[in-house]
């Protein structure tokens, strides 16, 4: 492929297309690859540390990686896949210096946006959406990873069980576990 | 708060669609029986709608020429060094200083017996070596008692 092709012959291309090219040399299917999948990562990133500059740290982390991973990548994963598993160590792995893994007790008092502040829709929905990013902080690590990989990722059981190294039906306990949690945390708040 | 049901798991399952066949149908079976299973789905359905509202917060510029820059300073440190490693000539420095301060004590151990006299007393205020540790020899360098 010619470097001076414009940006959309790349989009074009499927994952495991733009990576065996960068295998044969093509950085530019590596920019590619980047472009596609930073936001994602670096949403999830987002969430998990609740500080842009961690996450934007931690996405360029991501992307290194696989610039190292990607010459002898073989196609038994999804590629995005592989970026959740490699984005989630990294922010498990920075907490865990941080040391703020912890579990928050769901009674201790809570900082939440108040949901009738605003009788327009558009404002309720912002409200809805705050009180439930600061529920998402209260959950213990491990209850948010799930949650974000499920309900925002849309990721089926058997891909957050590849992200996250766990079985199935692990993935479905953990789940459902955290639903109940935010739940609580949130109930007739949103 | 809803009242638990023992199929909470099932149904937050059935909710993601990861139910096989025959247990989804079983589920159903129970959900138009249980009303604590009902309450949490519509939940579960609201927080759902809720995580689709959510902000789509996005990086703001282009990543890629980062991450290629930041992999060429990568590269370039190492590049730049000598290719024989410097630090393989670390043991042969030390030696070659440890045989000049050897050389350097014993010359002083021979002419300058009065000088160690005088030094002596300082090094047993200072020496960081333990009572009953080696020493070279003051017999300063040692609690009275202990001689
Ligand atoms: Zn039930």
């Amino acid at each position: 492929m010619n470097k001076s092709e414009p940006c959309g012959s790349w989009q074009q291309l499927q994952d495991h297309e733009c990576i065996a090219l960068f295998q044969h040399g093509e950085q530019d299917a590596f920019a590619e690859l980047v472009r596609r999948h930073q936001n994602r990562v670096y949403r999830f990133l987002l969430r998990m540390m609740g500080c842009r500059e961690e996450a934007l740290e931690l996405t360029q982390e991501t992307m290194l990686k696989a610039f190292r991973v990607l010459p002898g990548w073989r196609p038994d994963a999804a590629f995005a896949t592989w970026l959740f598993r490699v984005a989630n160590n990294a922010a498990m792995d920075r907490l865990r210096r941080k040391k703020v893994v912890k579990y928050v007790p769901i009674e201790e008092h809570m900082d939440f946006p108040d949901p009738a502040a605003g009788p327009d829709d558009e404002l309720q929905s912002a409200q809805r959406y705050r009180i439930l990013e600061a529920a998402l902080r209260r959950l213990q690590e491990d209850y948010r990873q799930v949650l974000l990989l499920r309900e925002v990722e849309e990721m089926s059981y058997a891909e957050i069980g590849d992200v996250l190294g766990l079985r199935e039906g692990t993935v479905k306990s953990r789940i459902a576990r955290a639903r109940q949690a935010l739940l609580e945390v949130c109930k007739g708040r949103i | 708060m809803n009242k638990h049901c023992k199929k909470s798991e099932d149904l937050s399952a059935y909710l993601d669609g990861e139910l096989d066949e025959k247990t989804r149908l079983k589920f159903e079976t129970h959900l138009e029986d249980c009303s604590a299973c009902m309450e949490m789905l519509h939940d579960l359905r609201c927080l759902h709608g809720c995580f689709q509202t959510l902000p789509q917060q996005e990086v703001g510029f282009d990543l890629a020429p980062a991450v290629l820059a930041e992999l060429g300073r990568q590269r370039a440190r190492p590049a730049s060094l000598p290719r024989f490693n410097w630090w393989r000539l670390l043991p042969a420095s030390f030696a070659a200083a440890a045989t000049v301060l050897l050389g350097v004590f014993l010359g002083n151990l021979l002419t300058g017996a009065p000088d160690a006299e005088v030094a002596a007393p300082t090094l047993a205020m200072f020496d960081p070596i333990p009572p009953g540790g080696l020493c070279i020899g003051f017999a300063e360098c040692y609690p009275k008692e202990r001689i």
